[in-house]
Parts: C-alpha cells; structure tokens; sequence
C-alpha cells in the first residue's frame, strides 16, 4: 500500500490545528480551576503532537512537546490553578509550535524561528514552580523528581511490550509511585489487585527504581516503585484501580483515538464487551466542497429551466417527474449547503485568550460568557466576521470596562462582563456583544468628533443620542488619546461596519453611561445562496438580490415625474430618480 | 558484645559482633514512617555490621509504608555490601517476591 504523504501532512496540519486550539483552550480553563482531567487532556494533546510531529521530523516542535510535558508533569495533582506566568508561557508554547508548523515546509523559515527563550521559560519556571509546590509533595525531593522524571523518560523499554501495546491497541504506561506515601494501603490488597488487573491490560513488569531509591535521608526513605502495563485505561483509572497515588507517568505509546483513525477493537476490550465506536464524522477538502456546490447550483439551474419548459408540456406524466425531480434537487441543494455551516464555536474559542490578553495590557478584569455557540454559520461568513468581532471584544474591554478600583467604587464587581451571545432571527445571525463597562459618554462622543472635524458643531449639537453613536462609526473616529497597541489609531468601527455591510450586514451600537455598552451585528446565515427577485423588462430579466431591496411598490403613474429630462418617482413626498 | 534494645512497643533489636537482628511485630510497626525509619538506622549505628535480619513475627500483612522502609533499608544495605534477610510468613515472603522486591533481600526466608 503506497502512503500519500501529501495527505498524511494535511491531517496532520489539521489535527495539530485542533489539538493546539484544544490545549490553549484547556489552558485558559486551567487559569481559573486545574484538576487531573485538565492535565490529562492537555498532556495528552501534547504528546499526540509530540508524536505526529515526529513523522515529519519537526525536532522544534518535539522538543518543546517534550519540555512542556515535563513542565506540565511537573505541576499535575500538586497545583489547584496555574498561574498567570504559568499561562502565559503555557500559551507562548502553542504559539511557538503553531508558528513551527506553519513552517513545516520552509526549512530555512523553520529554522528562523527560535525555540530556546521558550525552553528556558519553561526550564525556569517549572524549578521555580517544583520549589514552592505544596508539602505534599515534599515525600519526593525535588532533585530526585526531577531526576526520577528524566530517568523515566529516558527508559527504553524492551520492544515486545511495545509489541504487545500495539497488537491489543493499548496505552504502554509506565507508572510510578512511591510505595512510602501510599497511605495505609495493605501490602494483601496491593497484591489482590495486582491479581486482578489483567482485566484491565498485561501487567509487563514491576519492580523499584533502584537507582533513584533514596535511603540517605533521616526523614526516611523514597522508594519510588514503577508499574509498566500494557492497559486501556489511562494512568489516572489504574491509580484508581490499584487504590495507588501516583507521582508520575509516561506514556510510551498510545494508540490513535477512535476518531482520528479507524483502530482496530482491542480483543481484551472486545472480550470485556467494549463496543467499537463507529466513525461519524469524516474530513472533506473544502476544495471538494466547493466544487459539490458549484455542481449543485449548476444543477438547480438545469432544473429551474427543465421546469419552465416542462410547464408548457402538455405531457402530465413528464410534468409529475419534473415535479418530484424539482422537489430532489431543492433537497440536494438544502445538503450540500449545509456542509459549508459551521458552529460559531469555531470563532468563539478564540476569544477566551483575546478578552484575557487585552485585560492584561489594559489592567483591566474581565470575565467572558459566550452563547449561541452551537448556531451554525456559513464558514465565508465565519472568515469574514472574526477580525470585525475580534475588534468589537477589543474595544469592549478596552474602552468598555472600567479599571477595577473604579468598578469597585461605581459598586460593581471588580471584574467586568463581556457576553457574545448569538441567535438566529429571520434568517438571520444576530450576535450581540454586550459589556457591563462604562456605556457611552454621548457628550464625549459629541466633542471628539467635533474637534476632529468629522462633523460640524451645529449638526453634532442638534444629533440624538442615537445619531451620536452613529460617529463612533466615522472614519478616524477614536475616543483615545492615546495610540496603544489595541486601539486608539481611529481605525476601526468604520472598518467593521464596512466589512459587515460587504456581507449584507449591519452593525449598530447602544449604551447607557454608566450601565455598559451594545454592539449589535446583523449578519446573513450564508453567502451562497442569494434569494432574489427576478425582474423582467421587455426582453430583458434582471435578478435582484432580496437583501439590497427596500420596498417594492406598485406604479402610479400619475405620480411619475419628468426633472430635467430625467424620470422620477414621487413615493411619500420624495422623489425617487428612476433607472 | 550483645545489645538488645526496645525502641518502642513493636521494634526491638539486638546485635551479636557484626550481626544484628531487628524484630518487628505486629500489629503496627510504627505509624510514622520517619520514626520506624530513624529507629532501623539506630541499631545500625556504631560497629560496622556484616550481616542483617529482620524479623518479622505475628503477621500475615504489613502497611505499603512498613515495605518501603523495609526494602529500603534492603537495598541500602545490599549497596554496602551487607547481608540482608528477611523472615516472615509465607504469605508475605510470596506477597514481596510476586511485588519484585526479592533483589532488595539476600535471602527470603519464610517461618510459621
């Protein structure tokens, strides 16, 4: 069987994608709350990464795998949260390794890109981090850990276990415990459970880490005992199982998940009554996507002009299967456009690290709701929308949210709020971005613009509140002072109602001193279909796109106007020039 | 010279030239690791020791704590060259043998 490695570096581009995304994401969770899952989870994204860049020999990107590993091992059931420093070299991790394997293709590029400021980060802070870490985990010396650690990852394990892993599509894992800080375990109910955990695996080998015993202490010894199974279960289930507290483990190797290649059903896990779980979902090129579309509107055109000929066809037998033909296609097309709709949880987890970095250079708390996550969207749309939303969220902590001193003496909370919440109307996305920050200060808004020049002094003092938020959308409009590396150039709110507006959209903004502001995007469901009004004149027929049409008014010709050899149309004491 | 010390209700030990025997007993050789741990090191302070036995009587279990102290003390004294044996019931000696922990031992010795 010939492997197309073309194919094979595209999956990898997207599941690496995936999994980074995954991991920054559990990173930011971990910010407020870490528990074993998030450590599991985001260590095993690592290490998947780890392995898949190994293929493609991505050294960079294996080595920071392979130190934040260490770094996160490290931290794992000593820490209740990460913190912020943690984070953000956590976060400058994935950064690094998206960079990388962007690059994958540009040797010279990839090796531009330097890896070691990140490694002594994590190097530094995890010496840091072992040092201050709670008593409990004073059992095993830091030193010793960290050595332990090293040795562990290290060990080459005789090939048949890994033989044995892969025949039965299992997790190799090394464990290691110390046997001194197990509590009052039982020696007997140790052992009855060694008795029974070949349920779970093949037991391959037991036995103490000789060489990194530590009997020289007056405090007593450590005896870290290590436990290599060939298991289904992670290390946290075998813990659970053996009733063992675990200082660390390393996983050698671990089979594909379900989703991500069709594995075979372990013949333990098949005898235990595991069921294999089917595939359903499978990765399409976007290319064939397009084309399938491209197709199918071809298609409805055929038909729609099928059934115009077929209608003056005095054939009802043809006329009937014209009929249900039309009916197919309509399906047909309602499918495939489907397959271009994507969740707005696709952008929306992006900006948990957007709303915490801007707070972070602004000083600012803010603590983010996001809803309508699960409303899909045409994927264009999606592209479109980011970097205007992404601005509007800017914004929202920038200039929306107060300083948490002055929250706190306003009587709110420290933190500020910034809900996105999404919903469908009329066929339509509406995502609203709601803060619970200063709101506007019209007056404000009223001078700025004037001083600016971008409006005059009489207009702006005649303007309604509303007509003054209007200007936030002026061109060089911007209430800052001051040029930050957010905002401040007085680009922006324009260029989003111009993007917004490209896409059939609009986009408004409400506020209310002192209770917070609304930015309201209206947005189409998609942009691949158009829904049009078909105009004929004379031999000619003009298709109008519904979205641009205002009104459609019948004739009075008693109300047509001739202005300078030019037609018009008068409508409710207005004239209207006519095409 | 033969000492023969009590170093608390459930660990005594005595020494015979460069022997020295440890009795554990049962039911608990020490809730604090540390203390059973500084106590085993005690009765081997002083003239050099050759040979090690420790005893242990009246029990068909032991805490996972006790076993690490135990095969500690094993592996490191096999390091200093000195003979390490334990006697125990023959559950235990097959609960540590089945648990790998033979290489810590000279010699496993099971008695009634």
């Amino acid at each position: 069987m010939q492997i197309d490695l073309k194919e094979v570096k595209e999956s990898f581009l997207v599941t690496t994608r995936e999994l980074l995304q995954r991991s920054e994401a559990l990173l930011l969770e971990m910010e407020r709350g870490a528990d074993a899952e998030h450590f599991t989870e985001l260590l095993r994204a690592i290490h998947t990464i780890k392995g898949n860049s190994g293929i493609f020999e991505l050294d960079p990107v294996i080595s920071l795998c392979h130190h934040f590993e260490t770094f996160l091992e490290a931290l794992k059931g000593r820490v209740k949260t990460l913190t912020t420093e943690s984070i953000d070299i956590g976060l400058t991790v994935i950064d690094r390794m998206r960079a990388l394997v962007a690059q994958m293709d540009h040797p010279e590029k990839l090796a531009a890109i330097g890896i070691q400021d990140v490694l002594d980060a994590l190097a530094g802070k995890a010496k840091q981090q072992t040092k201050t870490a709670e008593p409990a985990a004073a059992a095993a010396p830091t030193s010793s850990f960290d050595r332990l650690r090293a040795a562990t990852q290290k060990l080459r394990l005789p090939e048949k276990y890994l033989e044995i892993a892969k025949r039965d599509s299992h997790n190799l894992l090394f464990i290691v415990v110390d046997f001194g800080d197990q509590g009052e375990t039982m020696l007997s109910d140790l052992y009855q459970k060694f008795q029974v955990l070949h349920k779970a695996g093949t037991l391959l080998s037991l036995g103490v880490l000789r060489k990194e015993t530590i009997t020289n202490q007056p405090k007593g010894p450590f005896l870290p005992y290590f436990i290599i199974l060939s298991t289904a279960l992670t290390a946290e289930q075998i813990g659970a199982e053996l009733g063992l507290k675990i200082l660390l483990h390393h996983y050698f190797w671990q089979p594909q998940k379900p989703e991500a290649s069709a594995a075979p059903v372990s013949r333990d896990a098949a005898r235990e009554g595991h069921t294999h779980v089917r595939e359903t979902h499978l990765k399409v090129h976007l290319d064939l996507l397009n084309t399938l579309i491209d197709i199918t509107g071809e298609i409805v055109l055929t038909r729609n002009a099928l059934v115009r000929k077929v209608d003056h066809h005095a054939d009802q037998g043809l006329q009937a299967f014209a009929k249900k033909l039309s009916y197919l296609v309509t399906d047909l097309q309602d499918k495939v456009m489907k397959t271009r709709l994507q969740v707005l949880d696709v952008l929306f987890h992006r900006f948990p690290r957007l709303i915490r970095e801007t707070a972070q250079q602004t000083g600012k708390k803010a603590e983010l709701r996001l809803e309508g996550g699960d409303i899909e969207i045409d994927k264009a749309i999606i592209d479109e929308i980011a970097d205007p939303l992404m601005h509007i969220l800017r914004n929202a902590v920038d200039h929306g949210l107060e300083k948490p001193e002055d929250r706190l003496a306003a009587g709110k909370a420290e933190a500020g709020t910034v809900l996105v919440q999404a919903q469908t109307r009329e066929g339509n996305i509406v995502i609203r971005v709601v803060d619970d920050g200063r709101g506007l200060d019209i007056d404000h808004i009223r001078s700025i613009a004037v001083s600016k020049g971008l409006i005059t002094r009489e207009s702006a003092a005649t303007a309604s509140e509303s007509e003054v938020a209007e200007y936030l959308f002026l061109p060089g409009f911007s209430t800052k002072g001051e040029i930050t590396t957010i905002s401040g150039r007085g680009v922006g709110m324009d260029v989003v109602r111009t993007n917004i507006s490209k896409l059939g959209g609009s986009v408004d903004i409400t506020g209310e001193a002192g209770k917070g502001t609304v930015v309201t995007m209206v947005i189409p469901q998609t942009l691949s279909i158009l829904t049009c009004l078909t105009v004929e004149v004379d031999d000619f027929r003009f298709v109008i796109p519904q979205q641009n049409i205002v009104e459609v008014v019948t004739i009075d010709e008693t109300r047509l106007r001739n202005i300078q050899n030019k037609m018009a149309y008068e409508l409710r004491q207005r004239l209207l020039p006519l095409v | 010279m033969v000492y023969n010390l009590s170093l608390g209700a459930n660990v005594n030990f005595f020494r015979k030239k460069s022997n020295a025997f440890i009795t554990l007993e049962a039911p608990d050789f020490g809730a604090d690791t540390h203390k059973l741990w500084s106590d085993l090191l005690y009765t081997l302070e002083g003239q050099e020791v050759r040979h090690v036995t420790v005893r242990l009587y009246d029990t068909g279990d032991l805490t996972l704590r006790v076993v690490s102290v135990i095969v500690s003390l094993g592996l490191k004294l096999r390091g200093e060259s000195v003979e390490f044996e334990l006697e125990a019931s023959p559950k235990i000696i097959a609960m540590m043998r089945r648990l790998n922990f033979s290489s810590a031992f000279s010699r496993l010795n099971e008695v009634q």
